[in-house]
C-alpha cells in the first residue's frame, strides 16, 4: 500500500450508523433568546422556518423567521467579492471572513449565510470552516442585494437535541487539533416533515444520520438504524468519516437520501429502510475520485424531473441524473481501479464553487471562488445546464 | 488618533467643532445654521476604540422622540462602515458595521460589535439635517484609521543543534529551538542555508507542508535533503551534496518568521559552522563510559564516543531499576550531543541499575545502532534490533 493510499484510506468512511428518532425536546417559546452555540449548518423548511444545525450544542434549532414575503430576485443578480462586504460588517478584512453555509429561504428568496470572523488558524487544505471557528453571525442577503444581520431576538423557536453527539474531547485523527465535535453536524435537510441530520455520534461506527420529525413536538418512539457503505476507491469498509453532503431525492418512486463522502463515494439510502434497530446497507453507486471533498449538493428540476448538482473542493461541479442511479445495476462492493466508477455524471463548467442552493424555479445560487481570489455570489440558470 | 480629510469637501461653519476627527459638510449650498438649540454645535468624532460619538444633540423634544428609535432608525441617521483601504475604494457601497447604538444624555454612541482590525478605516456619517427634521441631505462625516498596536516581539531562536562548530558533511538534520510557539507555516520560508560566499543553497531542506514541529511548535526539525546526502542516488548526483567537507556555512533564521501570534522574531539568528569529514559509523553504546552517581542527588553521567542526535538522545535512553522498573527522571544533553546526564526525580537508592539505549538512536548523520544511513534496506527487512543494555551500580558512600 502506498503512502498516498494509506493516507486516503484514513480519510474515508464506510460504516454509518443511523440513529433515528425521538430526539425532540420541546422548548417552543417566543421570549427567551435562542441558546445557539454554533451555526454549523443551515436549511429551510416551509413558512420561513430556518433549521440551524448546532454542532457544538449537539442540537437542531428551528427558528420561525417570519420572513415569508415572497421576493423576486432580479435577472442578473449577483454580488462581487462577498467576503469584503461581510468584512465591512464585521470590522475586519476579507481574509478573516469565513462562510460556513448558505441557505435560500424558499418563502422569500432571501439568502441566509452562517458567518464567522477570523481564520488565522487555517493551515491545512483539508480543514473546513467549521474546523476553524464556530459561526455566530447570521446574515441575510435580500432579493435586492442588501446585506443585513438577522436578529433572532423575539422569534419563536424550538429545539431538537441529538442523542449521543460525538464527545467534544475526541480529536480528529489527522487534522491537527481539530475536535470531532465540529463534525457532529456536517449537513442537514428538511424533507416532508422530517429533518435529516448527518454527522458523528459516539457510536463505534461514528458516522451517523439522525431523523427528527418537525414540528419538534412528539417524543415519538426510539428508532435506530446502522448503515454500512462500501468505499470502492479504497476497496474497504470504513467506519469513521461522516457524510459530507446529502440531499433527499426521489428514486423509483421512493424517498431516498443521496450522500457523498470524502474521496467521493456516492451512496444512496432508501429512507423506508431506515427503521428502528435495523442494519441497513447503503448502496454505493459511484466513486467520483480521491483527494476531494464534496462540499454541497442540491436537487433541482429540469424538464419536469429531478437532477442532482454536487459542488466539490477539487473537482468541477457535477450533474447526476437520478435515472442513471435507477438504471445502475447492483452496487460497488469491490475495489475500484483508478478511483472512479459507477453512475455517469456531467460536468457543469465552473470550479471553486463552495456553496449551493436552489434560488427559484430556474436558478441556483452559488458562492464561487473566482481565479482573481474573490468569493462571489453567482446565480446559474438551470436552463443552460 | 489619526484623521483624514475627504478631498472635495470643505469645512464650513462648524470648523471650530473639529476635534481629532474631521467634520465636513457634504453640501455647501446656502448653509443656514447647524446649531439646533443653545450654543453647543453637534459634533461627530471617533474614539480610540472605534466608538463613534455624536455629541451636542441638545434638542430636548427631539431627544424624547429619539428614545423610541429602533436600531434601524439610528442606522439611517448615523451610518458607520469599516473599509479595508487595500481592498475597497473610498465611498464604496458597503453594508454598515455591526454594532449597538445608545443614547446617553445628548450624546449618541455607536459601539462596534467586534474590535475593528488594525489598518481598517472607520467611516461615519451623521445625517444632521434629517436629525433636525429638515430635508437637506447634508451630513457630518468623520473617519479614523484603526492604528496598528505596537507589537512587542518576544520570540527568538534559542539554539540550533548540532551546536558544534564542525558537523559531519553528511549531517542529516538540524533542530531549531525557539523561545515560544511559532506559526507552523511562516517559519520555513524564512530559513536559509548560505554557503561561504553568502549565497543561498537551493533545495537544502526537505519541504514539508506545515513544517516538522514538536507538539509545542517551538522546535522545528530541518531535514537536509536526504537524496542529496545519500551517495549515488539521483538528487545527490544531479545537485551534489548540500554540505562539502572543509567549507563554511551559515544557517540563518530571518526575523520575518512569525510566532504563533503573528509577530516577528526579535532578531535574525545566524548559526555558523564548518562541514567536517563525513560520518559513516553507527553509534556504539557499548563503548560509552558511564559515571555512576556517588551521592543520592548526583546524576548518572554518560560520555559517548561520538556525538548522537541531540533530540533522540534527549528522549530515548531509559534507566531501569529493581526488577526492571523504569526510573522517572530528566536527561540533560550536552550542547554537542557527546554526553548526557540522567537525574532521577527522587533520590538514588543504592543498587543495580540498567541504562537502556534503543536501537533507533541515531547520530547526527542518521546512522543508527547496527545500521548505517547509507545501507539500503526496505523497512520490512530491518530486523528489530534489541536495545543496548548497560549495567551500572549505585553505591552511596555515607550520603
Amino acid at each position: 500500500m502506498t503512502l498516498r493510499r494509506a493516507f486516503l484510506c484514513l480519510v474515508v468512511l464506510s460504516l454509518a450508523v443511523l440513529l433515528t428518532g425521538p430526539v425532540a425536546a420541546q422548548e417552543t417559546e417566543s421570549a427567551p433568546p435562542v441558546p445557539l452555540q454554533s451555526l454549523s449548518s443551515l436549511a429551510f423548511g416551509p413558512d420561513g422556518v430556518l433549521f440551524i444545525g448546532d454542532a457544538k450544542a449537539g442540537a437542531v434549532f428551528a427558528i420561525e423567521t417570519g420572513d415569508v414575503t415572497e421576493g423576486v430576485v432580479g435577472e442578473r443578480f449577483g454580488l462581487r467579492d462577498l467576503e469584503t462586504q461581510l468584512a465591512a460588517m464585521l470590522g475586519t478584512r476579507a481574509s478573516e471572513v469565513l462562510i460556513h453555509d448558505l441557505a435560500v429561504n424558499p418563502s422569500s428568496r432571501n439568502m441566509y449565510l452562517a458567518v464567522s470572523r477570523g481564520r488565522a488558524g487555517w493551515d491545512s487544505r483539508w480543514e473546513l470552516p467549521n474546523d476553524l471557528a464556530d459561526a455566530s453571525i447570521l446574515v441575510r442577503i435580500t432579493t435586492t442585494g442588501e446585506l443585513e444581520e438577522v436578529s433572532l431576538e423575539g422569534l419563536a423557536w424550538s429545539k431538537a437535541v441529538l442523542p449521543d453527539p460525538v464527545d467534544a474531547a475526541k480529536t480528529h485523527r489527522w487534522k491537527r487539533g481539530v475536535s470531532l465535535r465540529t463534525d457532529t453536524i456536517t449537513d442537514l435537510a428538511y424533507d416532508e416533515g422530517t429533518v435529516w441530520v448527518a454527522g458523528l455520534s459516539n457510536e463505534e461506527f461514528a458516522s451517523t444520520l439522525w431523523r427528527v420529525a418537525y414540528p419538534f413536538e412528539n417524543e415519538g418512539e426510539s428508532r435506530k438504524t446502522t448503515v454500512e457503505i462500501f468505499h470502492g476507491a479504497h476497496g474497504e469498509w470504513e467506519t469513521h468519516a461522516p457524510i459530507r453532503a446529502f440531499v433527499p431525492y426521489e428514486l423509483e418512486g421512493k424517498r431516498q437520501l443521496l450522500a457523498a463522502y470524502l474521496c467521493t463515494p456516492l451512496v444512496t439510502f432508501d429512507t423506508a429502510n431506515l427503521q428502528d434497530g435495523a442494519h441497513v446497507k447503503g448502496r454505493t453507486v459511484a466513486e467520483f475520485g480521491s483527494g476531494n471533498y464534496p462540499l454541497d449538493m442540491v436537487v433541482y428540476q429540469k424538464d419536469g424531473a429531478e437532477r442532482l448538482l454536487i459542488a466539490n473542493s477539487n473537482l468541477p461541479m457535477m450533474i447526476v441524473d437520478p435515472a442513471d442511479i435507477a438504471s445502475f445495476e447492483g452496487e460497488i462492493n469491490t475495489e475500484v481501479e483508478g478511483y472512479v466508477a459507477g453512475v455517469p455524471y456531467e460536468i457543469r463548467s465552473g470550479t471553486g464553487v463552495q456553496q449551493l442552493d436552489v434560488l427559484d424555479e430556474n436558478r441556483i445560487v452559488v458562492l464561487q471562488r473566482l481565479p482573481g481570489g474573490t468569493l462571489d455570489l453567482v446565480t446559474l440558470s438551470t436552463r443552460r445546464f | 488618533m489619526w484623521s483624514e480629510t475627504r478631498p472635495g469637501r470643505s469645512l464650513e461653519a462648524l470648523a471650530g467643532a473639529l476635534f481629532c476627527s474631521i467634520l465636513a459638510v457634504g453640501s455647501l449650498a446656502s448653509v443656514p445654521e447647524l446649531q439646533l438649540q443653545g450654543d453647543m454645535p453637534i459634533e461627530l468624532r471617533i474614539e480610540n476604540d472605534a466608538t463613534v460619538v455624536v455629541s451636542g444633540l441638545g434638542d430636548d423634544a427631539r431627544l424624547r422622540q429619539a428614545a423610541r428609535f429602533t436600531a434601524g432608525d439610528w442606522r439611517d441617521l448615523l451610518h458607520v462602515v469599516a473599509r479595508d483601504p487595500n481592498r475597497t475604494a473610498e465611498g464604496a457601497d458597503l453594508p454598515p458595521l455591526l454594532g449597538s447604538y445608545s443614547l446617553d444624555g445628548s450624546n449618541l454612541r455607536f459601539k462596534p460589535r467586534f474590535s475593528p482590525t488594525p489598518g481598517l478605516v472607520i467611516e461615519a456619517s451623521f445625517a444632521i439635517e434629517r436629525w433636525a427634521g429638515r430635508s437637506d441631505s447634508r451630513v457630518l462625516t468623520a473617519s479614523y484609521l484603526v492604528p496598528r498596536p505596537e507589537v512587542e516581539r518576544t520570540a527568538q531562536v534559542e539554539a540550533i543543534y548540532p551546536a558544534t562548530q564542525t558537523v559531519p558533511a553528511n549531517l542529516l538534520r538540524f533542530y531549531v529551538h525557539f523561545s515560544a510557539a511559532m506559526s507552523a507555516r511562516h517559519v520555513l520560508p524564512q530559513i536559509e542555508l548560505l554557503d561561504g560566499g553568502g549565497n543561498a543553497i537551493e533545495t537544502a531542506f526537505v519541504e514539508v507542508e506545515g513544517g516538522l514541529w514538536d507538539p509545542s511548535r517551538s522546535r522545528l526539525t530541518l531535514f537536509i535533503h536526504a537524496g542529496r546526502v545519500k551517495r549515488g542516488v539521483g538528487p545527490n548526483q544531479a545537485l551534489g551534496p548540500v554540505l562539502e567537507e572543509g567549507k563554511n556555512y551559515t544557517l540563518r533564521v530571518g526575523e520575518q518568521a512569525l510566532d504563533a501570534h503573528g509577530r516577528h522574531l526579535v532578531e535574525t539568528y545566524e548559526h555558523r559552522f564548518t562541514a567536517g569529514p563525513e560520518d559513516h559509523v553507527s553509534p556504539s553504546p557499548v563503548s560509552w563510559t558511564l559515571e555512576p552517581p556517588r551521592s543520592s542527588d548526583e546524576p548518572l553521567r554518560v560520555s559517548l564516543v561520538e556525538p548522537a542526535d541531540v533530540a533522540l538522545l534527549q528522549r530515548m535512553p531509559a534507566v531501569l531499576g529493581d526488577a526492571g522498573r523504569p526510573v522517572a527522571g530528566r536527561i540533560d544533553v550536552s550542547k554537542d550531543g557527546s554526553s548526557f546526564a540522567f537525574l532521577p526525580e527522587g533520590a538514588w537508592e543504592p543498587g543495580n541499575y540498567e541504562l537502556w539505549v534503543p536501537a533507533a538512536l541515531e547520530d547526527p548523520s542518521g546512522n543508527r545502532i547496527g545500521r548505517k544511513f547509507e545501507e539500503t534496506r526496505s523497512s520490512t527487512e530491518v530486523p528489530q534490533e534489541p536495545p543496548t543494555v548497560l549495567g551500572f551500580q549505585v553505591l552511596l558512600s555515607g550520603g
